[in-house]
Order: C-alpha cells, then structure tokens, then sequence
C-alpha cells in the first residue's frame, strides 16, 4: 500500500460462558469498532462481528482438530471523518484454523465508499480478533474484535 | 468443437516411472454436452487408441429456451467482431474450462503427470476484447487486437504443488490414502515465476490443478482484488476481496486485478495462505503477515507468482468490470422433483467385484440412508428424471477432512451452507460445479436436468479420495422411454468395448 497508515484499534471485549456440548459449533456477536487512519480520509467504522465456530473432529491420533471460524461483518458500517461519507465493507470471512487455547487471526477486509462501483480503487483494513477455547470441548469461551489499517 | 484425445503412452505399465497408468479418459470439466464427450471414468481408452469428444459448447436449455436464436445475448463472436446467436439460455454462458485425465482409480496419477489443460469459452457477453461496445459484450480485462480471444490481458493461471526425486524426477507418493501434497509450488508448472505487467487491469483465470492441496489467495500488499467467477461461471455481481476463499481442488476463481494503483519499477506478489500438514484439509489459514514471514513449515505458503509493473500501457485501459455481470437462471419455476442426500466418508463397503468397475478404498459416499459404499462406476446410485430439477445436499462425513465435490454436467446453485442461506458467499452464489464441503460442514445445492441423458459422475475432487473410491455414477434415465437410453456400463480393453448392464442400482436411485 502506498499510503501510511496509523494503528489506533478501538478494542472491545466480551466474554461469556463455554458451550456445554463437546465439539459443537458456538455462535457470538461482538462488537467490532476502529478508526482506519489513511488517505484520503479515516474513516471511523462501528458494527457487530458475528462469529460462528465449528470445531471438526479429527479421526487421526496425534492431529490437532480444526476450527471452521466463519465471521459475518455484514453490518459494519464507517463513516469518513473528512467528508462524512458511508463506507461498507466485505461482508464475509471465512478461515480454517487449529484449534488451541488462544487464538489470534488477523483478516484483511475491503472497504470502499458505499454505492461506488467494483472497479473504484477500495482499500484495505485488518480486523484482528482473539480467540479463546476451551480445547477439551472445543468451545469459544471469549473474543474481542478491532479493526485497524494494516 | 471435435477435440481428439490420441494416446502415445507407453504399452507396459513398467515404464511409467513408478506411477500413472497407461489407459486414459479425458474429461472436459464442466461442459454440458452428451454423457459419452465427457470422459467417463469407465470409458478410457488404451495406448495406440484415440477417442473423439464432441464438445459442442451450447447454452444449457438450447432444446428448450430461445430456441429461435432471436436474443443477441445467447451469442458467439465471430472474426468480423460481430455476433453470431445461438439457441439456449444466456444465463448459462461459461467461460473457464479445463480438461484432464479422469481414468478410474488412476486420475490422481495421470493430472499430476501433465495430463490437464485449461481453455477458455468466448461468448457474446464474455468475448475477450474489452473494447467493443454493442450492449452485450462486458467489455471485462482482455485486449483488443483480435475481435475476439485476445489474451493480453487474460491471462490463465494453474496453481499446482510438485515434487521431485532426487535425480529430478516427478515423485509421488501413492500410498498415502489421505491424500498427497508437493513441496514445490508451481504456476502453469513454473517454479517461482515472475509476470511483467502493465499499470492496468488484469484478469486472471485461477485452478487449483493440485491432487489433494487447497490455496488461499492473496496479494501480498493485501490490495484488494474483483472475483468475477466462480467454476468458470461469471457471478451475478462482482465481489471485492482482499483475500480469495480457500479454492479447493478443480475449482476456478477468475479475478480481476487493478495494476494502475502501482508505480513503474514496482512489484507485488501472489500469496498463498493456506498452510497444510497434510493431505486431509487446510491446518490453517494464516495472515499475509505470517505467510510472508517464511515461518511456516509448509514450503508452498508465502510469495509463489511475481508481478513485476514495468511500464504504463500503451494505449488507454478501456476494460470495465460491469456491477451486473451474468445473473443465475431463473429456477424458480422449475418444480423440484425430488430431494437427495450425500454423505462422503471413510470405512466404505464393497458390494461389488467386478474386476474392472468395482474398487476398494478407504473412502466412499453413503446415498441417502443406505450404506457407505466404495466405488464401482457399474452401480447407478441416482438417477434423476430428464427435465427436472432435484435439490442435493452434499454432507461431509466428519473426521476433520475437506472434500472438494465435483458434479458432472450440470451447473448448481448452492441453496444453503450447513443449512443457512446466509451462509453462502457472495463469492459462491453464482453457478458452481465444484462444492467444498469443510470439515464437518454441508452444501444444498439445486440442479435442473435438461438437453442430454447418460451416465455421470459425482466424487471427491481430493483425487487421492476419488481414486480410492469416493465416487459414484449418477446417470439421467427416462426409464424406458424410446428416446433417452444410456448405454449400458463400458468395460473397455484393447480389442474393443463391450457393453454390460449395471451391476447393481441402489433402491432408492430413481
């Protein structure tokens, strides 16, 4: 990327039980905040991650299970602190991981001013999330989510 | 288009260097057209033998929709930069094909070899100049010299990992059941290539031509990226991305890549992220950050293609990346005939022997609520009625593994992803042909059934999986009416063909 860009994360934390069930998906919605610094405008985005995990047993001794860890920013919204126009992000994230006690992902996203076309030149922000299981059921027992420039 | 498939390989096995098999049968993925063009896995041939596909490359529903060839959207170009309309519905249009081995139990062995190609289909909407303007052409990244085909600016790219021995030779390990991974990443068998290119859009046609490895793509400055197709279908819009989805084994992402936004003298890199462990399924998908890092003990993680921007284009980018790129046909009144469901797993049973149909391997697919079964492309295990239109639900089985499904002939349209509409992609909701399940995960899916009848196929694209026994034959059948018989099972040898009938058709296929 061309432009320099600041990190200043909004860093927002929930946490909650563990699932009772072993190796059963757990659903949770956190909020998701961050200013992405950059040019030609920050922009201050706010929403809800919506964040499913699948853990998926492994028949293989010895193997480390895998987590199918599908995050909906769908809602996520930013507004540009110059010009005060919307901006939208992409909607989806999609990611295998192993599963361990403490994870840490950090996922690229597009984002461009709402309504404009494909080709317009979108830029780039990371959503970072951290993770913990609870390995023996395969549980998400927290997350927080932020998002910055990358 | 006639394609003649001629085998000069060798007549004794003994020569073939410790693995690949002397038989081959050519499958053109995903081509709608007549089941005896589309390489059956039981219709292989010998060496000295050829055998002539017609590939006839028409619209789906050209028997039944704009038949009159009256919509200049259903369309082929023609030298004179015009086009020529054909019948069928223009929402099928394809675009990214390629073809490869598909000899039973040995296609793992044979694509990793050499036997596969891509090729693409130029149409009225997708001609491959970006510059003709007559309301049909999408005018996407390609060129101009030509009136149609230029490839300038498209440019094919197929991913595979390799290995060789230490004298150089392909090595392959065809023992390993779970599937096998290269330590040597290759672009159009390339080994760490690199790609001029000028300050414009590119479109790059991505397969994943890998036996068992899936690949993540991204790029390395994470710039974003235009997916425009999915399995050779354009979507109905174009999704930005900075990082691709997991693109499992046999599945096509074209996308489009906007080179303006870089300064002469510049460079950026293709990325793959997915790491493996081994040939079950990612271990994990890592940031670019860790994958540049070289950290990772996969040798095929980080840089594997170099885009090196050497100059401002000559004339003008006059490419577009329309919002509305190919719409899905309209299913909706269809009625569904019927439901089914798939279940792709270990431990399978044979209930077969024959020597050259039947076989045994860890892997199998359950139909329905019957047993898990190995196997024998004598046994039909579904047999839709011609025109109509079945949901499928393809359920991976568990146990941690990915299973790349592939569907012969028909495009689906992915319905739901572990029972939620919501939880299709943008990127996934055009045509497919190709349905990663993820580990523990399932796709429903709809297909309509039109145009041809005969025999298919529906198995794991993890070709380690396939040839050891995940696959099954489904095949479209009238049940008896005059016009619509497939053949019966091929057992092919050197002297000749010989037809039999099924040897087994589970009770619940029609």
């Amino acid at each position: 990327m061309n432009t320099r860009r600041w990190l200043v994360p909004a860093i927002l934390f929930l946490s909650f039980a563990p699932a009772a069930k072993a190796l059963h998906p757990t659903t949770v919605s956190v909020p998701i905040a961050g200013t992405v610094f950059g040019l030609p405008e920050s922009v201050f985005f706010s929403g809800t991650a919506e964040i499913t995990v699948r853990p998926a047993e492994s028949d293989v001794p010895g193997t480390v299970p895998r987590v199918v860890v599908a995050i909906d920013l769908g809602d996520l919204v930013g507004k540009g602190l110059s010009t005060g126009d919307v901006y939208v992000t992409g909607g989806l994230i999609r990611l295998t991981r192993s599963l361990v006690k403490g994870d840490v992902i950090h996922a690229t996203i597009p984002f461009f001013v709402r309504g404009s076309g494909p080709t317009a030149k979108g830029r780039t922000a990371v959503a970072s999330f951290s993770f913990d299981y609870d390995i023996t059921t395969g549980a998400l027992t927290s997350a927080r989510a932020a998002l910055a420039a990358p | 288009m006639a394609s003649r498939s001629s085998s000069a390989i060798s007549t004794s096995c003994r020569s073939n260097a410790g693995f690949g098999r002397h038989t081959i049968s050519t499958h053109e993925h995903n081509g709608h057209h007549g089941a005896e063009n589309d390489g059956f896995t039981g219709a292989f041939f010998f060496p000295g033998q050829f055998y002539d596909y017609h590939w006839p490359i028409v619209l789906a529903g050209f028997r039944s929709v704009n038949k009159d060839a009256t919509d200049p959207m259903a369309s082929s170009p023609n030298d004179s930069g015009g086009l020529d309309k054909v019948p069928g519905d223009w929402h099928e249009t394809m675009s990214t094909h390629w073809f490869h081995d598909h000899m039973f139990s040995f296609t793992s062995q044979n694509v990793y070899k050499g036997n596969a190609a891509m090729f693409n289909i130029y149409s009225g909407l997708d001609r491959g100049n970006e510059a003709i303007k007559d309301g049909v052409n999408l005018r996407l990244p390609s060129g101009t010299a030509k009136s149609w085909g230029n490839l300038e600016y498209d440019v094919n790219l197929m991913l595979a990992d390799k290995a060789w021995d230490k004298n150089g030779q392909l090595l392959m390990d065809i023992f390993d059941f779970d599937g096998f991974l290269g330590d040597v990443m290759t672009v159009n068998l390339t080994y760490e290539p690199y790609f001029e290119v000028e300050r414009r859009k590119y479109r790059f046609r991505i397969l994943n031509a890998s036996v068992s490895r899936f690949f993540k793509v991204a790029l390395s400055d994470a710039s974003p990226m235009i997916q425009i197709a999915n399995d050779g279908n354009l979507l109905p819009k174009p999704v930005v991305l900075t990082e691709l989805d997991e693109q499992g084994i046999a599945e096509r992402y074209d996308i489009v890549i906007d080179f303006s936004r870089y300064t002469v003298g510049s460079k950026v890199w293709m990325v793959n992220l997915a790491e493996h462990q081994d040939g079950r399924a990612p271990s994990a998908d890592l940031s670019i950050a860790e994958a540049l890092a070289g950290t990772s003990p996969d040798p095929c993680v980080g840089k594997f293609l170099e885009f090196r921007i050497v100059r401002n284009p000559p004339t003008p980018d006059v490419s577009q990346v329309p919002g509305v790129l190919i719409p899905n046909p309209d299913l909706s009144k269809v009625p569904v005939a019927r439901t089914r469901q798939f279940e792709f797993g270990r431990d399978a049973q044979q209930t077969t022997n024959d020597p050259v149909s039947s076989f045994s391997g860890p892997w199998g697919i359950r139909t329905g609520i019957g047993a898990m079964l190995a196997a024998d492309f004598g046994r039909v295990s579904a047999a839709p009625r011609k025109d109509t239109r079945e949901i499928w639900t393809l359920k991976n089985g568990g146990g941690g593994w990915d299973h790349p499904i592939h569907i012969h002939f028909e495009e689906g349209q992915i319905l739901a992803r572990d029972g939620k509409a919501r939880n299709v992609p943008a990127w996934e909701k055009g045509r497919k042909d190709v349905y990663r399940l993820r580990p523990g995960g399932d796709v429903t899916l709809t297909m309509q059934f039109r145009d041809w009848g005969g025999m298919f196929m529906e198995h794991c694209h993890n070709t380690v999986h396939e040839d050891n026994a995940m696959l099954l034959r489904w095949e479209l059948d009238d049940r008896g009416a005059p016009f619509l018989r497939p053949l019966p099972t091929p057992i092919p040898t050197p002297q000749g063909v010989n037809f039999v009938p099924a040897d087994d058709t589970l009770t619940d296929a029609f």
